[in-house]
């Protein structure tokens, strides 16, 4: 089962850090409420595989290379660099985790100009809770300020977004239903709704994902499909028309091998490999 | 003891986790968009833009298209407003980073508001990232005015070389995403141009990624432009294309009347074009070439030919042609050296060279049309090895 779950972990990374959007499923499965971390005493371990994306390669309907990504990690398997590429191998963006005490420091630039950082994130930590995010531009100036609340079971339910000088801009917040995000609702300083997502979970994995405005009319819905409870496809709505859909085709380890994005029409727009590595990891029995 | 061993071990796995997914699972991509989106919105100043255009970069959503095009759309209406040097600087950054975006989704719905600001920017670093992205995101209903600006770049009229450079490797670039064939003829000329050499070996290299075929842009380089060596090289890329053999054929058939059409000034010019009508009838040969309409330009160009083995090679290809009308052309040449072997004017050794060709080919043609003269050559007083060669020939048409 921790295997399964380390898997889904890592494939959540891959989808939702990296060039893609996130499976959904994947993503709020993570959100269940949280044991209590202070009292949870871990006394023994062990060692399971852990499949980390290595690389990525995008190709366009007409099959020419237009982009690769490489991925580096330390022995432990956590993220350190991200590049991007051209299809000429030309650098376009890069992003470098490092670990200092208790936080993470990302930097990324934008550019293929190595001198000057696009941002540098600052995310600070309390117990198992991201609290404090602070973009810096590269006079080391804030740019925003994401802060976070939690409830008593570790989930997030409050978002906010300030200036770099700490005035408050938007306000996200969020309710739950069975340990399940059930709501996300975008509010002003002031209080005032200026639109919503509702999601609907089925037993096992969430379903959709409706964004509505301030009135309550749709604005668009994101479908997901599974199969042996691992997702496969998602079709996204503007309104009630279809925007995009995207498909994945997984390997023997659950992992997507290849992501298909679709137009509207259904013709193909693009596809993205995926190149795995395993790392040993030790978890908590 | 144990209990913090337990902890300490907890926190180094929390840490670990903390790197590999807390920061990625804790909200989902589609909340994400929507605040930072509405945050775009809301921003006042340049700075704002920026910052928070990074985090929406940074989420690669195909669903904020629309965003992004909208916030690029916003920046070209603000083109002509004045900004100090810093602000100007970090529109440029901003846009730079919009279109980069748009490339990476993507945006095929984007590609006007691009190109706008193609034609709108004054920074070519922009310029050349407007290009790149037309390219990236297969904007080819924008072939057409990619090509345009290439072609005005390949006129050499800018006032700074190197930036055209980089317009035109974008352009290149650009044209090589698309794959049209329409933007052929441009990345021709480059690849002929007076660019440094990166540029015309990226050109060269994208011809053959354009199309399997250019067939059709190669015709009108070669009746269109007026350089002799334009042509030629035009021809050369058609024959090492995976073009169809009947299309080579044509554009080989052209290039000899081309070839044909026109009067040397000068030494240079007469070897330009008997370069261009030798590379297309050794062209011909190579696709086997058998239909008798090249007949009277094969017939001109071995009159004007002073070339031995440039002689050879024609007579190679009325064998090769094999039609009737080659091998009436062949019989009635071979003829004339009979009857003058006959009368007693004996062929020198470089005749002697074209009459052996001339069996070879009569050979070569498979016509029985060609019976006759190989017959004649036995008793028109050859030497021995003549005679037999003929002999030989003639078992072709046992």
């Amino acid at each position: 089962m921790k295997k399964i779950l380390w898997l889904l972990a890592a494939f959540t990374m891959l989808f939702s850090s990296c060039v893609t959007k996130a499976p959904e499923n994947v993503v709020i499965k993570e959100e269940k409420p949280k044991e209590d971390p202070v009292e949870e005493v871990v006394v023994k371990t062990e060692i399971i595989d852990v499949y980390l994306i290595s690389g990525e390669t995008l190709k366009a309907s007409d099959g020419i290379i237009d982009g690769y990504i490489e991925y580096k990690y330390d022995e432990k398997g956590n993220l350190l660099e991200r590049v991007e590429y051209d299809g000429e191998k030309n650098q376009k963006t890069r992003m470098v985790n490092v670990l200092s005490g208790d936080n993470i420091v990302r930097t990324q630039w934008f550019s293929d100009e190595e001198e000057t950082p696009g941002i540098y994130i600052l995310r600070e930590y309390e117990g198992m809770n991201l609290i404090k995010e602070i973009s810096y531009n590269i006079k080391d100036i804030p740019q925003s300020i994401s802060s976070y609340d939690y409830d008593n079971s570790g989930n997030m339910v409050k978002w906010t977004v300030s200036t770099g000088d700490n005035v408050p801009m938007m306000i996200s917040e969020y309710d739950y239903s069975n340990g399940r995000r059930s709501k996300a609702m975008f509010l002003t300083p002031l209080g005032e709704l200026e639109g919503y997502i509702e999601y609907s979970w089925n037993s096992e994995n969430l379903e959709s994902e409706k964004t509505f405005d301030s009135d309550g009319n749709l604005e668009k819905t994101v479908i997901f499909e599974y199969e042996n409870g691992k997702l496969v496809k998602e079709i996204h709505y503007r309104k009630t028309v279809v925007d995009y859909s995207i498909e994945y085709e997984l390997d023997e380890n659950g992992m997507a091998k290849i992501k298909k994005h679709f137009y509207r029409s259904g013709n193909l727009k693009a596809q993205w490999d995926y190149e795995y590595i395993s790392v040993k990891k030790e978890v908590q029995l | 003891m144990s209990r913090m061993k337990g902890y300490i071990k907890m926190r180094i796995l929390f840490l670990t986790i903390v790197l590999l997914i807390l920061p990625l699972f804790f909200l989902t991509a589609g909340d994400r968009s929507e605040v930072w989106k509405r945050m775009y919105n809301r921003a006042q100043t340049i700075d704002q833009q920026y910052a928070i255009m990074q985090n929406i970069v940074a989420m690669d959503d195909p669903s904020l298209i629309e965003i992004l095009d909208s916030a690029l759309a916003e920046q070209i209406s603000s083109l002509e407003n004045k900004l100090n040097r810093t602000e100007r600087d970090k529109k440029e950054q901003l846009m730079r980073m919009i279109v980069n975006e748009l490339s990476s989704l993507r945006a095929e719905e984007s590609a006007g508001t691009i190109f706008t600001l193609f034609t709108l920017a004054e920074s070519h670093i922009l310029k050349a990232d407007c290009l790149v992205a037309l390219g990236q995101i297969r904007a080819v209903d924008l072939v057409p005015q990619v090509s345009n600006v290439l072609r005005k770049l390949n006129f050499n009229t800018s006032d700074d070389q190197q930036v055209a450079e980089i317009l035109a490797y974008a352009a290149i670039t650009s044209l090589e995403r698309m794959r049209d064939i329409r933007g052929f003829e441009q990345v021709f000329y480059a690849s002929q141009g007076w660019y440094s050499r990166r540029i015309k070996d990226k050109a060269s290299a994208v011809l053959q990624i354009i199309s399997e075929d250019p067939t059709e842009p190669i015709m009108d380089i070669i009746s269109g432009d007026s350089n002799y060596g334009t042509k030629l090289k035009a021809l050369d890329i058609e024959s090492n294309s995976n073009a169809l053999k009947e299309n080579k054929n044509r554009v080989a058939l052209l290039s000899l009347q081309e070839g044909l059409r026109y009067s040397p000034n000068d030494k240079m010019e007469a070897d330009d074009l008997n370069k261009l009508r030798e590379a297309a009838i050794f062209a011909l040969i190579e696709n086997e070439y058998k239909n008798s309409d090249v007949v009277p330009d094969l017939k001109q160009h071995y009159e004007r030919s002073e070339d031995i083995n440039d002689k050879l090679m024609t007579i190679q290809a009325f064998g090769l042609n094999g039609t009737d009308a080659a091998v009436a052309w062949l019989s009635e040449a071979l003829s004339t050296y009979n009857s003058r072997q006959l009368s007693g004017l004996s062929a020198n050794q470089t005749e002697l060279i074209y009459i052996k060709q001339m069996i070879s080919s009569l050979a070569l043609s498979g016509n029985l049309n060609a019976k006759p003269v190989l017959l004649e050559v036995q008793f028109s007083d050859y030497t021995p090895a003549i005679v037999r060669l003929s002999k030989e020939a003639l078992k072709n048409f046992d």
